[in-house]
């Protein structure tokens, strides 16, 4: 088979606001046809990974490539290639969904019938073909967000950036907004680079998942990849120091430790949170490690 | 046929946006010419004549000028909300577009709430019989003028770090600058000083020339040429500003 070069390519990116490293040179790319998640806590980097990534904002320093060719944000061809769904919604708000998707198809060249036949596809793929007419303002969180998908789709992009889109849904909308980037991923062929705080997110839908934290990539893999990285099983004891876990590899040795220690004690798989936990000392969405972590084999 | 997909989608949304709020705002446009034509022509100025002109028909000029300025150089507060507030901007920048079709959109769409506006004067003027000719020239010297003030609220609204700094430049720029540049008075009344320093307001001489157009006397080459500078000046500018949006 031949080796075509990946979708996305980026090498020592970085990038300071006035005050403050938000990128510290990361690497990172997506192959053709993967969900990648792109997983950290607030604050980490990630929607400023993808402003840079999609042309709207400049990096201090590094470089970014499509299909191997030096990512040029005037270059229209660049961005034709690529949807956004940007973390905070972007629609007009007195404005229908539809008329939300037409300025869209406008300023990326389609026109008439065409341009009618492709709203009323992608608000069929979204499933949002009811809510055509109805001003965006009205509509639920859930189905805002899958309004501001389908118009990142209008134009058939490759690659879809999707910056935290189940943020702020309940239980329910995340679930559809789960089948629907699966689906775009497998019965429509988009790439997927996805960011999330969410670690079940990225365990049940990412291929490869890669870890940032602080401006700094801190682990990639797939999600059973970074599991193992740290054993299979979790034993969790609390002690006068507080709560820390145990990492073993095989379950008798995991219950031979356990019942040696005192306290309250739990058993469990290793789930892809205590990777997250051991590979930046954090907890997510807290922003600092409430427990200490050892590794045992 | 994707030439002006930049123009044309921008135009677009914010003409739909306008029209979602079009009654409200163009009543809004209709009160405050009416009052000054009243304050000012009818309370002030009746018989009284200047270089040739009815007070009211060179108030006229004047008042046609300040309020498609406002209207024009409003669009800025628009695109300001736009911006940092629905983030609409956004899906500008990410498009397959040229930036100065982004601003060629923009300056469209201030023409057009500057027209409505120009329009209404001239039922009013009908309405008051005044005397004034409406030339090509005046026409083109009005889209001139309705440029140049779009591409200043475009500009100011780029710039600006936040919201609010909007409303401190139209205190202390676009309000000054209308007051002193020949809209209620003669330039030729006031002091030397003044006299020098409104030539760098543009709308001295946007006002001057539309002025003379609509009176159906010469135009000043200078001034036309002066406006020439000034819209070159400005789209420069606005290009330049439109990629950088974000920060
Ligand atoms: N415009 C800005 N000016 C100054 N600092 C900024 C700006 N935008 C982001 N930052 C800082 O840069 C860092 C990275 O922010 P970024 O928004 O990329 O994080 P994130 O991973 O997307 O977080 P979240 O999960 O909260 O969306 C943060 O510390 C943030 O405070
Ligand atoms: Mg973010």
């Amino acid at each position: 088979m031949p080796e075509y070069p990946p979708l996305l390519t980026v090498r020592a990116l970085s990038k300071s606001y006035r005050h403050k490293q938000a990128l510290g040179g990361i690497d990172l790319e997506l192959r053709a046809g993967e969900i990648l998640a792109f997983l950290g806590p607030n604050g980490a980097g990630k929607t400023t990974t993808v402003n840079i990534l999609t042309g709207l904002l400049r990096q201090d320093s590094g470089e970014i490539s499509y299909s191997g060719v030096l990512f040029d944000p005037e270059n229209a061809a660049h961005k034709r290639a690529i949807g956004v769904v940007p973390q905070e919604n972007n629609l007009d708000r007195d404005l229908t969904v539809a008329e939300n998707l037409r300025i869209h198809g406008y300023l990326f060249g389609l026109r008439g019938r065409e341009l009618t036949r492709r709203i009323d596809e992608t608000l069929e793929l979204v499933d949002l073909q009811e809510q055509k007419n109805q001003a965006a303002a009205e509509l639920s969180g859930g189905l805002k967000r899958r309004a501001v998908i389908a118009r990142a789709l209008l134009h058939h992009p490759a690659i879809l950036f999707l910056d935290e889109p189940s943020a702020g849904l309940d239980p329910v909308s995340r679930r559809a907004i789960h089948s629907l980037t699966r689906r775009l991923n497998r019965a429509e062929g988009v790439s997927i680079f996805l960011t999330t705080h969410y670690i079940e997110e990225a365990d049940i839908l990412a291929s490869r998942v890669i870890l940032i934290n602080a401006g700094a990539i801190a682990a990639t893999g797939s999600p059973a990849e970074l599991k193992a990285g740290i054993g299979k099983y979790a034993v969790e004891f609390s002690n006068d120091n507080g709560e820390s876990t145990l990492y073993f590899e095989d379950r008798a040795r995991a219950a031979e430790e356990a019942a040696a220690l005192p306290g309250e004690i739990r058993i469990r798989e290793v789930s892809l949170e205590d990777a997250f936990i051991r590979l930046t000392g954090k907890t997510i969405g807290e922003g600092s490690a409430a427990s200490k972590h050892r590794r045992r084999s | 046929m994707s030439v002006c997909s930049g123009i044309l989608g921008v135009y677009y949304r914010e003409i739909r946006v306008f029209k979602t709020r079009l009654l409200r705002s163009v009543a809004a446009s209709m009160v405050s010419p009416a009052l000054f034509l009243i304050a000012f022509g009818y309370g002030l100025g009746r018989g009284q004549v200047y270089g040739g002109q009815h007070y009211l028909d060179f108030l006229f000029a004047g008042l046609l000028a300040m309020s498609t300025l406002n209207a024009c150089y409003g669009v800025g507060t628009d695109i300001n909300i736009a911006r940092f507030y629905l983030r609409v901007f956004d899906e500008y920048l990410i498009a397959p577009v040229p930036r100065w079709q982004i601003v060629a959109g923009e300056t469209l769409y201030g023409m057009t709430r500057g027209g409505i506006n120009a329009l209404l004067f001239f039922i009013y003027a009908l309405a008051a019989g005044l005397h004034i000719q409406v030339t090509p020239l005046f026409l083109a010297a009005l889209a001139m003028h309705m440029a140049l003030f779009s591409l200043l609220g475009f500009i100011v609204a780029l710039s600006v770090k936040k919201h609010g700094d909007q409303f401190a430049i139209n205190t202390f720029v676009v309000t000054p600058m209308t007051f002193l540049s020949g809209i209620f008075f003669p330039i030729s009344e006031a002091p030397a000083v003044l006299r020098w320093l409104v030539q760098v307001f543009p709308v001295s001489h946007s006002v001057a020339v539309m002025r003379s157009a609509l009176a159906g006397q010469a135009v000043n080459p200078v001034q036309l040429a002066a406006l020439f500078l000034f819209l070159a000046a400005l789209a420069w500018l606005a290009i330049r500003l439109a990629g950088r949006a974000q920060g």
